[in-house]
C-alpha cells in the first residue's frame, strides 16, 4: 500500500504573534516552528498502517522551504521511507497548497491512503484535506479520532457536532487526523541515525493560488479584566452584572 | 458583475441548520450592495418538500438535488452536488455555513470548481466587484483580510457571525430540481456505512453559553457541578487541554488552539488558569467569567467578571443564584 502524509510546520502554539512589515504576514523573526499538532496524528496513523500491511510505504510531502527539513527526518526516523520538499515561489493558499499536493502525488504514481492534519494551527483552514480528495477523485474522511484499517478497508470514528459517527470504506481515501487518533511515538537515538541514508529531496513546483491576504492585523484587545469579590460572596454581584450590565442573562 | 449567491443550506434532522441560515442572512446582506438573486443550494434525500421554505429564510429561488445517495452526509456526494449546482446556478459567490460538514463540503466543491476559498470568515464585504472576506488566524490571535482572485468565490461564514434574518412564514420561492451529471457511485464509496450515533447532547461550538472546567476541578467528578450550572443556563460544558489529556473530558469538549473555538455569549472558566492556547479558543466570547483561587491567574487578564475562590463553593452557588434569577425573569 502507498501511503503519504502531507505535514505542515507552524509557528509554536506559544507564540506571540507580531505582525511583518508587509502587514499580511507574520514576523517570523524569532518564532519556533513545529510540525503542526495534528499532523504529527497523521504520521503517527500512518506509520501504523504501513507496519500493519506487509509490502507498504509511506512518503512525507511538505510544501515549504529547505528548513523543513530538520522536520523531514525526524519523520522518517520515526518510520517514513522517503520525503520531499515541494518548495514553491510567492504566497500560497489552501488552493495552490492542494493543487502541488496532489500533483506531487499523482506523479508518484497515485496513493492507496493520504493521510493529513483537520487543520493547520496556522491557517486554520481545514481545507488542504478536502480538496486533495476532489483533485485526486478519491473519497475523504475528516477528523478522525479512531482509525482501524487492513488491505480490505478501513473502519473509522469521526466527531461531528454533538456526538460521533463511524465510517467504513475501502481505499483508495483521504483520511485528516484529529487529536486523540493515537498517541504519536517518539523516535530513538538509532532510528535518527538511521534516518540520514533515507531518501530526501527538495523539488521545485508552481501553483496558482485562489485566495490571497490584503491585510493582517492583531485582534483589538479585550477590555481589562475585572475581579468582582472573592468566594461566594462575589456570586451575587456577578449574576447582578450578568444581568443588569453585561445583560447575557 | 455578479450572477448571484448561492447558499449551501445544509440540512440535518430534517430541517436546515441554524448556521446555514445565518449564510443566508450574511449572503443577504451581501446581496443588498451587490445585487444579485440569493439561491439556495440544497442536496440531501427527501429534501424537497423542505427547499420549497428556503424564501422563508431568504432565499430568493431554490435549487435542489434530491437524491438517495446524499442520504448520508459524505464529501465527495454532496461535494460534487454543490459544485455541479453552483455551475448551473452561474453564481459568483458561494457561500456554506463554517460547520463541520459545510466546511468539508465547502472546500471539495471548490476545489472541483477551481475556484478561490476563504474558510471560516466572521464578515464579507465586497469592494467593487471583489470579495472582501475577514477571517481569524492563529486561533484568533491575528485577524486578516482576504480576497479572492478567481471568478468564483467560495466561503463558509463562522457560525454566530450574522443573526438569522426574522423567518418570513409562507413565502413561496421557485424550486428547481437538478439531476446529478456525475456518477453516484463514487460519492457512495464511504457513504454506504456512516452510521450516525450522536449522543445529540449540545456541541460547545454551537452553545450560546459554555461552562468550562480545568485541572483546577481536581477529578473527573469535579464536573458533575459545572454540568448541572450548564443545564440551568442551557448551555454546553467545555473542557481545558489538561483535562482531556487526563482523560477526564472528551476531546470534543476541549477549547483552544488544538480544540475548538467557541465565541458564546457568556463563557465561564472554571479551575481554568488561562494559558495562551487556552485563550485563543475562547477570548472572543462576548462575556467571560472566570472562577479560580489564584488571584495572578492570566485568566483574569480576559475575563469581565472574575471570582477570587474555590470551585466547590463558588460553582454550586453561581447554580443557585442562576437558577432564582432565571425563576424571577
Ligand atoms: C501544542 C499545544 C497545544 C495546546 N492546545 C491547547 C488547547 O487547545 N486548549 C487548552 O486549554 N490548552 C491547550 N494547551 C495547553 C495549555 O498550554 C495549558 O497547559 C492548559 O490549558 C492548562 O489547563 P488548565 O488551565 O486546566 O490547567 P492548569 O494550568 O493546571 O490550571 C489549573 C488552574 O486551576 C486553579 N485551581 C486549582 N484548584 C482550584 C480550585 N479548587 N478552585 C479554583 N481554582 C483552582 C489554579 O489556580 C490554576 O490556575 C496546549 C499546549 C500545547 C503545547
Ligand atoms: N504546506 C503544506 N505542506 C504539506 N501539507 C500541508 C501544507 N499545508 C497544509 N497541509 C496539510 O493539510 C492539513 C490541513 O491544513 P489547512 O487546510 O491549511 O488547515 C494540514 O494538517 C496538513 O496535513
Amino acid at each position: 500500500m502507498k501511503i503519504i502524509v502531507c505535514l505542515c510546520r507552524v509557528p509554536d502554539t506559544a507564540t506571540r504573534i507580531v505582525i511583518g512589515a508587509s502587514q499580511t504576514t507574520i514576523e517570523t523573526q524569532g518564532v519556533q516552528y513545529i510540525i503542526n499538532p495534528f499532523d504529527e496524528f497523521a504520521l503517527e496513523e500512518a506509520i501504523r498502517l504501513k507496519e500493519k500491511i506487509p509490502g507498504s510505504t509511506v512518503m512525507v510531502l511538505t510544501v515549504g522551504k529547505e528548513d523543513a527539513q530538520k522536520d523531514l527526518k525526524t519523520a522518517l526516523a520515526k518510520g517514513a521511507d522517503e520525503a520531499i520538499i515541494i518548495k514553491a515561489d510567492g504566497p500560497l493558499d489552501s488552493l495552490a497548497i492542494a493543487r502541488l499536493l496532489a500533483d506531487t502525488i499523482t506523479a508518484a504514481g497515485g496513493a492507496d491512503a493520504v493521510w493529513c492534519g483537520k487543520q493547520s494551527v496556522e491557517d486554520d483552514a481545514a481545507a488542504v484535506g478536502p480538496m486533495l480528495a476532489a483533485m485526486l477523485d478519491i473519497p475523504c474522511v475528516t477528523r478522525l479520532i479512531g482509525f482501524e484499517g487492513d488491505a480490505a478497508g478501513f473502519t473509522a470514528t469521526r466527531e461531528v457536532e454533538g456526538g460521533r459517527e463511524s465510517a467504513k470504506g475501502s481505499f483508495p481515501c483521504v483520511f485528516t487526523a484529529d487529536k486523540g487518533l493515537n498517541k504519536p511515538r517518539q523516535a530513538g537515538l538509532k532510528e535518527i541515525m538511521a534516518a540520514g541514508k533515507k531518501p530526501l529531496r527538495t523539488q521545485a513546483g508552481s501553483a496558482q493560488p485562489g485566495s490571497n491576504v490584503l491585510q493582517m492585523v492583531l485582534p483589538a484587545d479585550r477590555a481589562a479584566g475585572r475581579i468582582v469579590g472573592e468566594g461566594v460572596a462575589a456570586v451575587a454581584p456577578v449574576v447582578d452584572l450578568l444581568r443588569n450590565e453585561a445583560k447575557v442573562i | 458583475m455578479n450572477h448571484g449567491i448561492l447558499v449551501w443550506l445544509e440540512v440535518r434532522d430534517g430541517v436546515f441548520r441554524k448556521a446555514s441560515i445565518e449564510a443566508l442572512a450574511a449572503a443577504r446582506s451581501l446581496a443588498t450592495t451587490l445585487g444579485g438573486d440569493v439561491i439556495g443550494a440544497v442536496t440531501g434525500s427527501g429534501v424537497s418538500d423542505l427547499a420549497a421554505t428556503a424564501g422563508t429564510f431568504g432565499a430568493d429561488r431554490v435549487l435542489v438535488m434530491d437524491q438517495g445517495f446524499l442520504a448520508k452526509p459524505t464529501i465527495e456526494g454532496h461535494g460534487r452536488a454543490l459544485a455541479q449546482l453552483s455551475t448551473h446556478s452561474n453564481a459568483s459567490v458561494i457561500i456554506a455555513a463554517g460547520t463541520l460538514n459545510g466546511r468539508d463540503v465547502a472546500a471539495y466543491a471548490a476545489a472541483r470548481l477551481g475556484a478561490g476559498y476563504i474558510a471560516d470568515c466572521t464578515a464579507l464585504r465586497h469592494e467593487g466587484a471583489r470579495l472582501l472576506a475577514t477571517r481569524p488566524v492563529f486561533a484568533g490571535k491575528a485577524i486578516t483580510t482576504v480576497t479572492t482572485t478567481t471568478s468564483i468565490s467560495v466561503v463558509t461564514v463562522r457560525p454566530k457571525s450574522y443573526d438569522a434574518m426574522p423567518p418570513s412564514p409562507g413565502k413561496t420561492v421557485s424550486v428547481e430540481t437538478v439531476s446529478p451529471a456525475f456518477d453516484a457511485a463514487l460519492a457512495r464509496a464511504v457513504a454506504e456505512a456512516i452510521v450516525g450515533n450522536a449522543t445529540g447532547t449540545l456541541d460547545v461550538s454551537e452553545a450560546d453559553v459554555v461552562v468550562s472546567g480545568g485541572r483546577g476541578l481536581g477529578s473527573p467528578e469535579g464536573f458533575k457541578p459545572l454540568e448541572e450550572l450548564a443545564a440551568v443556563l442551557g448551555g454546553a460544558v467545555g473542557a481545558s487541554r489538561a483535562v482531556v489529556d487526563a482523560g477526564w473530558r472528551d476531546h470534543a469538549a476541549q477549547i483552544g488552539q488544538t480544540g475548538k473555538t467557541v465565541a458564546p455569549s457568556l463563557y465561564i472558566a472554571c479551575g481554568i488558569s488561562g494559558a495562551i492556547q487556552h485563550l485563543a479558543g475562547m477570548r472572543t466570547s462576548r462575556v467571560i467569567v472566570a472562577i479560580n483561587r489564584d488571584p495572578e491567574a492570566p485568566i483574569f487578564k480576559v475575563a469581565t467578571y472574575g471570582i477570587v475562590g474555590d470551585v466547590t463553593d463558588v460553582v454550586p452557588a453561581l447554580t443557585k443564584a442562576f437558577r432564582s434569577a432565571l425563576a424571577s425573569r
